[in-house]
């Protein structure tokens, strides 16, 4: 009994060990980027094409995702609220949805798995086959020359491709509502703008900032330090998908309480929801 | 300051490398002279790749100091350290070339990186390494995937060579490769020495590497299979002692070296009759 509770306490402690030592090793590696960062913005040579895949690229996945949840929140809040007899309010609950939630999170998921992935697998790639250490042999800074314009990308664009997803789940969601589930469409619209203030756009946007970095930095922080093999490729890909999105969700709890007291602080007369 | 400080290239002083809970390296003393070329031999896993990764600062060791030139290399600033550092040249076992970037641009990189050189220089020097190591300029544009192993070592060794280095660090530069390439790397590591007045670390589990372009051999024993006391150098000397050894460990391993190569030289030369 008294070994299996020193066993049970071990692995706890191991666990919680390696847990404080990740979240050391990351955040030591976030302070490097930032570090590179202030002392020197990456050249357009080499930003540009990292660009174009995180941004240009994700496009399609970005579009498929933003319309598919306008569509689905159409759908299961008409079922609630026709019952209200409120369906005309339809343009509200899904603009808010979108842009304060369920936007920003699932793009972010998705760019998780699209951008996030095959950062790490690049990376993890160019470290198993030493091109890492060629960079550094050849008087470069890895970091410089591989992170800080993924970062950056990240930064810039999964903002704008949520922003994207928004407008594009908005749209599909009045499509779907206006002619499928014969919702008017000045009321949407009118219903829309009356409940959505700039406050949640702007909220939505600032999750998303924050979404993109962790996906950056988790994503890079695997592929640098993967174990060696195709093994160790495959497992700094799958492990920045799952970090990530719990960073992504875990990071969506803490600033929605944030931003929401933040909002009362400053507004104390709003009317709470 | 000692004579061997003064013309020593790098400096390697009592080194001790432990990954975990894996001894790699213990109590090491190298010293490679300016224009010398040294091999380092040894059994796999003894701790061979990583002894030349400490001399050039890719991997830190656990204990012990490594001299550049002369200078204490983690006592320098960051910039004489950069300056230092670019009087280095890699070649990696897998030549590790940029699989993103083209032939031209994988040569050009250290160039382009160091930001002292004009588009038209760059492109000057990269046709002109190229032309050194045997490759003609249509394989500018190619893409690593596009090259056979052996050429891939020699882009490799273009682009170790493009900023005119002072040492050059060979990584095994002949695994994985014929006879007939071997002996190619091995003249151009051997030309390479003589063109370009460089120091040159070698190693490899070559036998006929050895014999072509060494003045100077170590061997080094795994740490596992080392007493408490024992010393992880069991031979450093010419590559004539080395061949004529009496050390039955060392012989072993040298004899069984010289026999792989000939194997594999008789399989080619039958192989191109047929």
């Amino acid at each position: 009994m008294q070994a299996a509770a020193i066993q049970f306490t071990t692995g706890v402690g191991r666990i919680l060990t390696g847990l404080v030592q990740d979240a050391g090793a990351l955040a030591i590696f976030f302070a490097s980027i930032l570090g590179r960062l202030f002392t020197g913005l990456p050249r357009r040579r080499i930003l540009a094409p990292i660009l174009h895949e995180v941004g240009v690229r994700s496009v399609p996945v970005v579009l498929i995702t933003g319309g598919f949840i306008g569509m689905v929140l159409a759908v299961q809040a008409h079922t609630q609220f026709k019952i209200m007899h409120m369906e005309s309010r339809l343009g509200a609950i899904i603009t808010m949805t979108l842009v304060s939630e369920l936007g920003p999170v699932l793009a972010a998921t998705m760019l998780a798995g699209r951008v996030g992935s095959a950062m790490a697998a690049e990376l993890a790639t160019m470290r198993v086959t030493e091109q890492i250490s060629a960079i550094s042999a050849l008087g470069s800074d890895p970091v410089r020359y591989l992170v800080v314009p993924r970062f950056v990308a990240c930064v810039l664009l999964i903002p704008l491709l949520t922003a994207f997803a928004d407008a594009v789940g908005i749209f599909s969601g009045w499509a779907f509502s206006t002619q499928v589930l014969k919702i008017n469409s000045y009321q949407y619209w009118a219903h829309a703008i009356d409940f959505v203030t700039a406050w949640d756009i702007m909220a939505g946007l600032m999750k998303s900032i924050f979404f993109g970095s962790s996906i950056a930095i988790i994503a890079c922080h695997r592929g640098f330090h993967c174990d060696s093999g195709a093994e160790g490729v495959g497992r700094a890909a799958t492990q920045s998908f799952v970090l990530s999105f719990i960073a992504i969700l875990a990071l969506d709890f803490l600033l929605t309480v944030l931003l929401n007291t933040s909002y009362y602080l400053i507004w104390p007369q709003a009317v709470s929801l | 300051m000692s004579d061997a400080t003064l013309t020593a290239a790098i400096q390697l002083e009592h080194i001790f490398c432990r990954f975990r809970y894996q001894e790699v390296l213990r109590d090491l003393n190298i010293t490679i002279r300016r224009a010398e070329s040294l091999a380092i031999i040894g059994e796999s896993g003894c701790g061979k790749s990583v002894t030349m990764k400490i001399m050039m600062q890719l991997l830190h060791p656990t204990a012990g100091g490594v001299s550049w030139f002369g200078r204490d290399a983690t006592q320098l600033s960051k910039r004489d350290w950069q300056a230092t550092r670019l009087k280095f040249g890699y070649l990696f076992q897998g030549a590790a070339l940029f699989d993103s970037l083209n032939i031209f641009e994988n040569v050009a990189f250290g160039l382009q990186e160091s930001g002292s050189f004009t588009d038209e220089q760059i492109h000057q020097i990269v046709m002109q390494r190229l032309d050194d190591v045997g490759l003609s300029s249509d394989v500018a544009e190619k893409h690593p995937s596009e090259l056979s192993g052996g050429m891939q070592k020699r882009v490799g060794l273009a682009r170790a060579l493009a900023l005119d280095p002072e040492v050059m660090f060979y990584d095994e530069p002949t695994t994985g490769l014929d006879p007939i390439t071997s002996r190619r790397i091995d003249d151009l590591i051997d030309s390479v020495k003589h063109q370009h007045n460089v120091s040159s670390i070698v190693v490899t589990h070559d036998m006929r590497t050895v014999e072509r372009v060494a003045d100077r051999v170590v061997m080094l024993a795994p740490c596992h299979q080392l007493g408490p006391e024992d010393p992880q150098i069991i031979f450093e000397g010419s590559v004539d002692d080395l061949f004529n050894t009496t050390d039955p460990q060392i012989s072993e391993f040298v004899n069984g070296g010289v026999l792989k190569s000939l194997g594999e030289a008789h399989t080619t030369q039958n192989h191109s009759a047929a």
